[in-house]
C-alpha cells in the first residue's frame, strides 16, 4: 500500500503534500494532551503492523490498523500516522521520503473517515457495538486506503483506475479481514483498560 | 504543573495490549514465510532441505514424489527431518518432480533430474539436447554433472550455516528497526507532552 518513489508525477507530489500538511496541521490542534499515551501507543501499533506481512494472497502486503488509529483518534490521526511513516519510510525502507504526503493521505484519510462514520456507533458501552465498530474501523481503513491508492496512482501515475483497484482490492483482502479481526478485540479490550472509554465515549476524545 | 493528567496514567495501560501486537509480530516470523526448496540427487536418491525465506527449516513438512504420468499417483513419500532434510529413494529416471507442503499451508515444488551413474551402459548415446533429462547422456556428461551435483552439494553444505546466520542477523536487525521506532514515537508522545505542559503552566 506504500506508494514508491518515482511513481507519481510531480504536481501529484506537491498536492499530495500540501493536503496532507494541512491534515497534519488540523490533526495537531485537536490533539487532545490526555490522549497523547493512546496517540504513540496506537502510533507504534501502525509501524509494527507495517512489519506483519500477510502471506495469503497477490503480492505483498502488510497489516494497517489505520482504521483503529482513525476510530480511537479522529483528526489526530494524521500526526500520528506521519511519525509512524516517516519511520517505516527510514527503518524498514517503506514507502519514501517524497511520497509521504501521498501515503499519509492514502493511510490517514481513511481513518479519519472511520472516525466520522464509526463514532456513533463506538460511543455505547455495549461491547457488542464496540466490536462491531472495530471490525468496520479495519474494513474502512483498509478498503479506504486501497481505493485511495488507486486513485492517487491514476490521476497521479498515469495508470489505470479498474485493473489496478481489482488488483489492490484482491491482495488486500486477507488484510482487510485481519485488520478487522484486529479491530474487533482491539476496542472493546481498550474500552475496558481505559475508564473513560465508556463514559465518554469516542466523541469526546477526538472532536 | 502536570506531566500526565490523571487519565493518562490509565492510558498507559493499554501498554499490554501493544506488547501483544509485538509478540503477534515475533511469532508471525511463521506466518510471513514462503517455503523454499533445495533439491540433489544422483542416480537412484533425491536428497533436499525444506526451509522458509528466513532460512529457518521448515521441519516436519510432507514431501511427495508425484508420478510423471499421473499427477495424484504418488511414487514416494517422506517427512522432513528437525533441520529440513529429507532423502528418498525414487524408482524413477530422468526428471523427478518434488512437492513439499507443511501444516500451514506453504507449498514449495521442485523438480531434480536423477544423474545416472557414471558406469551406466549409455555411452553410445549422442543426443545433443540438454544432458541428463531423461534421455541418455555420454558417461562423460553423466560424469560431469555427477561431479557438478556433487560439488554444488557441498558447497550448499558448506554454505548452509553462513546462510541461515545472515537470515538470522537480518531478522534480528528488522526487530532492532521496530523497537527504535516505537521508542521514537514514546519519546516523541513525551516531548510533545513536555511542551504542552510548559505552555500550560
Amino acid at each position: 500500500m506504500h506508494l514508491a518513489e518515482g511513481v507519481l508525477s510531480l504536481p501529484a507530489l506537491a498536492a499530495t503534500a500540501s493536503l496532507a500538511v494541512a491534515g497534519v496541521a488540523i490533526g495537531l490542534k485537536r490533539l487532545e494532551d490526555s490522549r497523547l499515551p493512546l496517540a504513540a501507543l496506537l502510533g507504534s501499533a501502525f509501524l509494527v503492523a507495517g512489519a506483519i506481512h500477510v502471506p495469503l494472497g497477490v503480492g505483498s502486503v502488510h497489516l494497517l490498523l489505520n482504521g483503529l488509529a482513525g476510530l480511537l483518534l479522529g483528526w489526530a490521526a494524521f500526526p500520528v500516522l506521519l511519525a509512524a511513516l516517516l519511520l517505516q519510510a527510514a527503518l524498514f525502507g517503506f514507502g519514501g521520503f517524497a511520497v509521504l504526503g501521498a501515503n499519509l493521505l492514502i493511510m490517514a484519510v481513511p481513518a479519519v473517515l472511520a472516525h466520522y462514520l464509526l463514532r456513533g456507533l463506538a460511543s455505547d458501552a455495549a461491547p457488542w457495538r464496540l466490536r462491531l465498530a472495530g471490525a468496520l474501523a479495519g474494513v474502512i481503513g483498509v478498503g479506504g486506503a486501497g481505493a485511495l491508492a488507486a486513485v492517487v496512482l491514476t490521476l497521479g501515475g498515469g495508470r489505470e483506475f479498474a485493473g489496478l483497484a481489482a488488483l489492490f482490492g484482491a491482495a488486500h483482502l486477507p488484510v482487510l479481514a485481519l485488520d478487522a479481526a484486529l479491530g474487533a478485540v482491539a476496542v472493546p479490550a481498550l474500552a475496558r483498560l481505559v475508564p473513560d472509554f465508556t463514559r465518554r465515549g469516542t466523541v469526546e476524545w477526538a472532536r | 504543573m502536570r506531566f500526565l493528567p490523571p487519565a493518562d496514567r490509565a492510558g498507559l495501560r493499554v501498554f499490554p495490549v501493544w506488547l501483544a501486537l509485538l509478540a503477534c509480530w515475533w511469532s508471525a516470523g511463521a506466518l510471513a514465510h514462503g517455503l523454499r526448496l533445495h533439491l540433489q540427487a544422483d542416480a537412484s536418491t533425491v536428497r533436499g532441505q525444506a526451509f522458509y525465506a528466513d532460512g529457518s527449516p521448515a521441519g516436519g513438512a510432507r514431501v511427495s514424489f508425484p508420478g510423471p504420468q499421473e499427477p495424484d499417483a504418488v511414487l514416494v513419500s517422506a517427512v522432513t527431518d528437525a533441520d529440513g532434510r529429507f532423502s528418498a529413494n525414487v524408482a524413477a529416471r530422468g526428471v523427478v518432480r518434488v512437492v513439499v507442503e507443511d501444516e500451514e499451508g506453504h507449498r514449495a515444488e521442485g523438480s531434480v533430474t536423477l544423474v545416472p551413474p557414471a558406469t551406466s551402459p549409455s555411452g553410445a548415446a549422442t543426443s545433443p539436447g540438454p544432458a541428463g533429462l531423461g534421455t541418455p547422456v555420454s558417461a562423460d556428461t553423466a560424469d560431469a554433472l555427477f561431479d557438478d551435483a556433487r560439488l554444488r552439494a557441498a558447497l550448499r553444505a558448506e554454505l548452509q550455516p553462513l546462510r541461515e546466520q545472515v537470515a538470522r542477523l537480518e531478522h534480528r536487525l528488522r526487530l532492532a528497526d521496530a523497537l527504535a521506532g516505537v521508542g521514537f514515537l514514546v519519546g516523541l508522545a513525551g516531548a510533545w507532552a513536555l511542551f504542552r505542559a510548559r505552555r500550560s503552566t
